[in-house]
């Protein structure tokens, strides 16, 4: 068995030249800074991780993780790199917390332990010195700065909050004497996490699990070479407090700190203490690992979702905001960009036009009195056209003018065109604007050479807040979100030019056709766009909303695709550029351009928030973005290319992963479906390349957001299977008894699938004790018997295959119940049938079909095996025709039970031998493997029965928690354990004996395995596995199945 | 969260808390000992990292029980029950406390002497170490501790005597086994069904002290480093992990997984406080300061730095400059309320923290 491709904890990186190293697991990556491209992997420090790579003279390279140090020469010329392994991979007896080389020889490394000792050591004659410091005491972080022995200077951060300062000066070679502490910082209240010091600005910079950074002055009289550690006096200079978790690690350059933490924050702060910037840069997952490239102008991050991202290192703010000059005494309104990019500023009654930042003065004024006391403006999508509307219902259009440099605004008509107030308004194209009155009263008007036509009236139904904020136009659709966070679709007319007098009113309708109530929480729907045939909506409940435009019969309609969770309090707009969509929106006091292709914030500019008017318009890869603050304007230009540099390393799940699932596998496609502790499901697939050794590769497709709490299991029913496409139902379960439906198709018409060939649509939400804001009504109401922890710990969908409708879904619940749930594919609803009380939370659930009969197996924290029978029970709730839920299960009892382990069953496979005849493996909390044949009959007195034909069983295979099982073939099992082993197994069933042998064993990278899942195979006809736990692994088995 | 979230969550939280225990990992030591019968004839116990003294209190509450039911009937000797941790915790009847580092010998001499310079009959440790949320690095931490404690055991435990250690079932965990079983004739390890079977602890049932010939006691880690590279380098395969797993507590008692509804077995639910607060958190002085000033550290822009001009560096801080730039902002969009940010928790994950109270640093 071999890896073929990790992704977990990224524990470290480090920048040489034009080049990213970064340690994945016990491999050793090589990335291309510029281009993104992974260029090569080294399998480094198998078994160990590799937590720590060092850089000595001449790309001399130290890797090391654990107990295992291995050393590199890259030789590094132009376009290719060479690696040269140095020695033999070292394996120590203690664990490795810091390496450093001796720059003056190169060829001598000193490594820190982690019980406070250093060693020297040669790496050729294989000669060393071990010192061991008088405190001893278990390290968590530390490093070694000299580059010489003579100079050396160990700074040992330690569990007991302090850092100790030390030298080998002292010790003799051959003396057992220990190196005494010279200095003991004292200034954290947690374990020191990690401690650097920046032998240019003589300072020391720690960083603590009490959520601080602190830095400390090396106060040295001249320029004195040598230090004298014991005498010298040194400074707590600054604490600086920023994280809201423990800080990692912390890099210091110049006059700038970088410093990571466990809330997937990086600060940027000056060594005087202020912060400058505050990324979220691996959001919900630890950020490991951070380096700043030699030219100082990219931090590299690591984190705990895998990824590594490279990010702009501003100094101190280059781009200065522009306040645009005006009268301080007036407070502007309005801003936007006209299309030449002239800036637009509305200030009581007063129109501003600036060409440019540099501009003292406005170059036109226009006085549009009407409108000075109360004002609502908006451009046109083209931004040549500027409406203003007033409060006594009088529309104002004015029209950009550009002449050579010259550009002015002038007015092309003004008219009264409703009797209310309007309210508000929106552009539907460039010539048709929906203005909103009293009462919800809506208003389609036209602009047809340079005079105002009335189209269609409409009405919003009675609200709260009768408000639109959002409208587009799709064809004869006109569909609008308001202010209380509701989406409403009008039947309207195109437009009055290509359509006759009857035919327009036969489609037209002055109530809402469809519509979508509080679909975007009661906060407001902030804008809508259609991109291709599906419409997106923004709203102030943070998320985007997907739709699809269906027609059917010549009526269009809107059905509801899936929503996406956006890392911003506010969603705002989205705007389409060639290759990627962006999505604008605030968080807090930030202005955020977020990336829909990349998936990952590419902008934040702190602006006071998205209350006031702003605007913000793409040109020429510049992003420039206008708002009011403080009543000044302020303009902020910002390339996106320093922003756009490649992502090294794509991320995955921030946290756990509990379960992955095999939605479509053949030869040319391996997509998976996966969710865990992040609350996500993700859709992603991976990709072999045809040569032989390539790496494999993977890509998310999707990623589902809704599950309010973690995702433990996933179940798949295939719905459709063609040629062109496959759809499946996926049912997803986990914390807070919530249960998830969705629909995915994966259409099959391309080599490389991407993002655009998936489609999901999120079919409902299920909470057994309904949602937090039901159950308050509840308590208010009346009694109160909930219980929100219950968890939904394994879920067997199962097919009525003569009622195909009927989907039945077994939940396994931490409540001690086997829920039933019945599902209906066409009409979408769902029932909880009935329950079984078994009282041991229960771990796993399967279901099958045994001679027309439905058989449930369910195993529980008793390490007890119980075979159900549930046809019968499943007919009555079916007959209780959906109404009621089934309240007579209790005595419903298992046809067989086997004790199997003495604590839970975490993990089991299941498959039919020959008729009535079935292999199950189970493996439990208790290290135990069994591997079981059972006979599945009927007593005489027709009831049926199980009973045990074989029986094999280990407990010494693995000495941790058997977390997976997956038979493969027709002999072989593969396991996986906590204890990080992936075990593949062969076995025979031969005249009632069943033999087991162990074929071949390798450990993986993976932490807290969680359980394993097979792809069919590659093209060559080889087993890959994904084993997954904290990240995941493919591993490829070339041992050929029988 | 919830103030009763967690009682609904764990059945043996919320009877910890009924019962008086300080933390629910009491019952771990209560159903180790139904199994394994680790306190039989035992009159000297030490407790090693034992804030916040659940464990201890369980000795406690067993030994002098066990004491005045043969007091009835026969003669016997009063226990002594000695707890040692780093930090001080409240007292506990029946229960003499040493605040000490178990790593050094002179806490060893201490305890010998409260046995009148006997050995002791068992040597129990439920420590647990500060956690990076490396897994490897935790698991390391974990059995560094553990051999720091038999380190110490070696010192004060009569031969014959019983060691129980809290151990991280994970990756290299044979290679423990090994090393108690040179120190011990029966080891195998226990999980009460009050530890998680979604958590990765377990506890090492090491019976029968019988050091191995030529072991100089409180010289573990030479004679360990001695050993890995001889004999435990030649044992391979099935040989290094032949140690019976046992599950202790039968069907009976409550399983740590489930989730009980809140009235259960009859009982009319009742809220009750924890016995013992929480020990600080190493971050309780940064959510003080925040607090104090004001400051919403959570914010895009928001730090707090304070500029020590102190000349010494132990001096104590002063000089805050609070650098709040949102402060003056009129603008803040409304803080929306997650909705898992408020009752919602991950239950189970990889349980290497249980709680505060379970928990107490080495």
């Amino acid at each position: 068995m071999i890896s073929k491709f990790i992704s977990t904890d990224v524990l470290a990186v480090l920048c040489l030249e034009d080049y990213i190293l970064a340690g994945i697991g016990c491999t050793l990556h090589i990335y291309s800074r510029f281009s993104g491209e992974l260029k090569e992997t080294i399998n480094a420090t198998y078994p160990d991780k590799i937590h720590g790579i060092t850089k000595g003279l001449c790309n001399r390279i130290a890797v090391y993780g654990a107990k295992t140090l291995c050393t590199y020469d890259f030789i590094i010329h132009n376009d290719t790199i060479q690696i040269a392994q140095l020695f033999e991979t070292h394996r120590f007896m203690d664990w490795i917390i810091s390496v450093n080389w001796l720059q003056k020889t190169n060829d001598v490394i000193s490594v820190l332990f982690a019980h406070n000792n250093l060693y020297v050591f040669n790496v050729f004659e294989k000669h060393y010195k071990d010192v061991k410091c008088v405190e001893r005491c278990i390290l968590y972080g530390g490093s070694i700065s000299g580059t010489c022995i003579e100079d050396l200077v160990i700074f040992s951060g330690t569990l007991f909050s302090e850092t100790l300062i030390w030298t080998i000066r002292s010790c003799n070679e051959d003396s057992k004497t220990r190196a005494s502490v010279l200095q003991r910082l004292k200034g954290h209240n947690g374990v020191i996490s990690s401690v650097t010091y920046d032998a240019f600005t003589k300072t020391i910079c720690c960083t603590s699990d009490d959520r601080t950074i602190t830095l400390w002055k090396v106060k040295t009289t001249s320029k004195e070479h040598f230090i004298n550690w014991k005498s010298v006096e040194i400074t707590l200079t600054t604490t600086m407090y920023g994280h809201n978790d423990k800080v990692w690690r912390a890099v210091v350059r110049e006059n700038i700190v970088v410093s990571i933490g466990q809330d997937s924050l990086i600060c940027v702060w000056s060594t005087d203490g202020k912060l400058l910037n505050k990324i979220e840069a691996h959001p919900g997952a630890c950020i490991w690992s951070i380096d700043i490239t030699e030219d100082n102008n990219t931090i590299i991050t690591g984190g705990g979702d895998g990824a590594i991202y490279q990010w702009p290192l501003e100094h101190n703010n280059v781009e200065v905001d522009i306040v645009l000059k005006y009268d301080k005494t007036r407070i502007p309104k309005h801003v936007g960009f006209l299309n030449s990019g002239t800036i637009l500023i509305f200030i009581e009654g007063r129109m501003l036009l600036y060409r440019n930042k540099a501009d003292d003065y406005p170059r036109q004024f226009i006085n549009v009195p009407k409108y000075s006391s109360y004002c609502v403006m908006q451009l046109s999508p083209s931004r040549e056209y500027v409406a203003l509307a007033s409060k006594d219902g009088f529309l104002n259009l004015h029209k950009e003018i550009i002449e050579g440099d010259d550009v002015q605004l002038k007015q092309i008509v003004e008219k009264k065109v409703m009797d209310s107030k309007i309210f508000s308004m929106r552009w539907l194209s460039n010539n048709t604007l929906l203005l909103c009155g009293v009462k919800g009263n809506l208003k389609i008007i036209e602009i047809s050479s340079n005079e105002i036509v009335s189209q269609t009236e409409h009405i919003l139904p009675p609200s709260r807040d009768c408000q639109i904020t959002a409208a587009v136009m799709y064809k004869s659709l006109m569909i609008c979100g308001d202010r209380a966070g509701s989406i409403y679709i009008f039947k309207t007319v195109e437009s009055t030019l290509n359509c006759t007098k009857t035919a327009c009113k036969s489609t037209y309708a002055r109530e809402p056709v469809q519509t979508f109530p509080k679909i975007h929480g009661s906060l407001g729907v902030q804008s809508c766009a259609i991109i291709g045939t599906n419409l997106i909506s923004a709203g102030r409940d943070g998320t985007l909303r997907f739709y699809e435009l269906l027609k059917s019969d010549g009526d269009m309609s809107l059905r509801v695709l899936c929503e996406k969770r956006m890392p911003m309090d506010w969603v705002s707009n989205t705007l389409k550029t060639d290759t990627d969509t962006f999505v604008l929106g605030f968080k807090e006091v930030e202005f955020i351009i977020y990336s829909m292709v990349l998936r990952r914030i590419l902008l934040r500019i702190s602006c006071g928030g998205g209350h006031r008017s702003w605007d913000c318009k793409l040109a020429n890869g510049c992003i420039k973005f206008i708002y009011i603050r403080d009543k000044q304007v302020y303009l902020v230009n910002r390339s996106l290319h320093s922003e756009f540099l490649p992502i090294l390393q794509n991320g995955f799940h921030a946290k756990e992963i509990y379960s992955v699932q095999r939605l479509l596998s053949n030869s040319d496609h391996n997509i998976f479906i996966s969710g865990g502790e992040d609350c996500t499901l993700r859709i992603f697939s991976m990709t072999e390349s045809t040569s032989d050794n390539a790496i494999c590769d993977f890509n998310t497709l999707d990623v589902l957001d809704g599950h309010i709490s973690s995702v433990k299991s996933i179940a798949i029913l295939n719905t459709k299977n063609t040629n062109m496409f496959s759809r499946n139902l996926i049912f997803s379960g986990g914390g807070r008894a919530q249960l998830r439906i969705s629909e995915i198709t994966v259409r099959l018409n391309r080599e490389v699938l991407g993002s655009e060939d998936i489609s999901c649509v999120q079919l409902m939400s299920h909470m057994l004790w309904g949602t937090d804001q039901q159950r308050r009504k509840s308590v208010q109401s009346q009694q109160y018997y909930v219980d929100p922890e219950t968890r939904y710990m394994d879920i067997s969908a199962y097919q009525d295959p003569v009622d195909k409708e009927q989907v039945f879904l077994f939940v396994a619940c931490s409540d001690g119940y086997l829920r039933i749930f019945i599902y209906n594919i066409i009409t979408d609803a769902i029932l909880l049938g009935t329950s079984i009380r078994y009282n041991r939370c229960l771990l796993k659930v399967h279901s099958f079909t045994h001679r027309e009969k439905i058989i449930v197996l369910t195993m529980a924290t008793d390490g007890i095996i119980n075979f159900w029978y549930l046809s019968p029970l499943l007919t009555q709730v079916v007959d209780n025709t959906y109404k009621n839920y089934l309240d007579n299960s209790q005595n419903i009892t298992p046809f067989a039970s086997f004790k199997l382990h003495q604590s839970g069953i975490n993990s089991f496979d299941f498959k039919i031998s020959t008729e009535n005849v079935y292999l199950l493996t189970t493996g439990g909390d208790d290290n135990a493997l069994n591997l079981i044949v059972v006979e599945v009959f009927n007593l005489p007195n027709g009831e049926l029965s199980a009973k045990i034909i074989s029986k094999w069983n280990s407990s010494s295979i693995h000495s941790t928690q058997i977390t997976g099982l997956k038979f493969h073939g027709t002999n072989k099992l593969y396991s996986s354990g906590t204890d990080q082993k992936i075990i593949s197994l062969v076995y025979s069933f031969d005249k009632q004996n069943l033999l087991v042998r162990e074929q071949s064993t390798i450990l993986t990278m993976i932490p807290d395995v969680q359980g394993l899942t097979l792809c069919n195979t590659n093209r060559n006809g080889d087993t890959l596995l994904c084993v997954y736990g904290k990240g995941f692994e493919m591993i490829t088995d070339y041992s050929k199945v029988q | 969260m919830g103030k009763t979230s967690k009682d609904k969550r764990d059945i043996y939280y919320r009877r910890a808390k009924e019962e008086g225990w300080r933390a629910r990992s009491a019952f771990k030591l209560l159903q180790i000992d139904d199994e394994y019968h680790i306190l039989d004839g035992v009159t000297k116990a030490v407790d090693l990292c034992a804030a916040p003294g659940s464990w201890s209190q369980a000795l406690s509450r067993r030994l002098h029980e066990t004491c005045k039911n043969d007091k009835k009937t026969a003669e016997s000797v009063n226990p002594i029950i000695i707890a040692v941790d780093l930090q001080a915790m409240a007292p506990l009847e029946g229960v003499i406390q040493i605040q000490g580092d178990i790593t050094n010998a002179a806490t060893a001499e201490e305890i010998l002497k409260y046995f009148a310079n006997e050995q002791a009959d068992l040597v129990v440790c439920d420590g647990a170490p500060d956690v990076t949320g490396l897994h490897d690095m935790d698991i390391f931490i974990q059995s560094e501790l553990l051999l720091a404690a038999l380190n110490i055991t070696t010192l004060i435990l009569r031969s014959g005597g019983t060691f129980v250690a809290k151990i991280f079932r994970a990756k290299d965990v044979s290679t423990l086994y090994c090393q108690l079983k040179v120190f011990f004739a029966e080891v195998s390890c226990a999980k009460p069904s009050s530890s998680r079977n979604s958590s990765i602890e377990a506890f090492i049932i090491c019976k029968n002290y019988s050091p191995p010939e030529g072991y100089v006691p409180n010289e573990l880690a030479s004679f360990l480093e001695k050993y890995n590279s001889t004999k435990l380098a030649s044992l391979t395969g099935i040989n290094r992990y032949v140690i019976p797993f046992v599950v202790c507590g039968d069907l009976d008692q409550p399983d740590s997984d489930t989730c009980y509804p809140l009235n259960f077995e009859g009982k009319e639910y009742k809220y009750h406080e924890p016995t013992q607060l929480p020990i600080s958190p190493p971050y309780a002085e940064a959510i003080a300061l925040a607090e104090k000033e004001n400051v919403n550290l959570k914010k895009a822009d928001a730090s707090i730095v304070i500029h020590n001009t102190a000349s010494k560096c132990e001096s104590s801080p002063c000089n805050k400059q609070i650098t709040e730039e949102a402060k003056n902002d009129l603008a803040t969009t409304p803080n929306r309320k997650k909705e898992d940010e408020e009752d919602e928790g991950p239950i189970e994950k990889f349980d290497l923290v249980e709680s505060f109270v379970d928990f107490h640093i080495m």
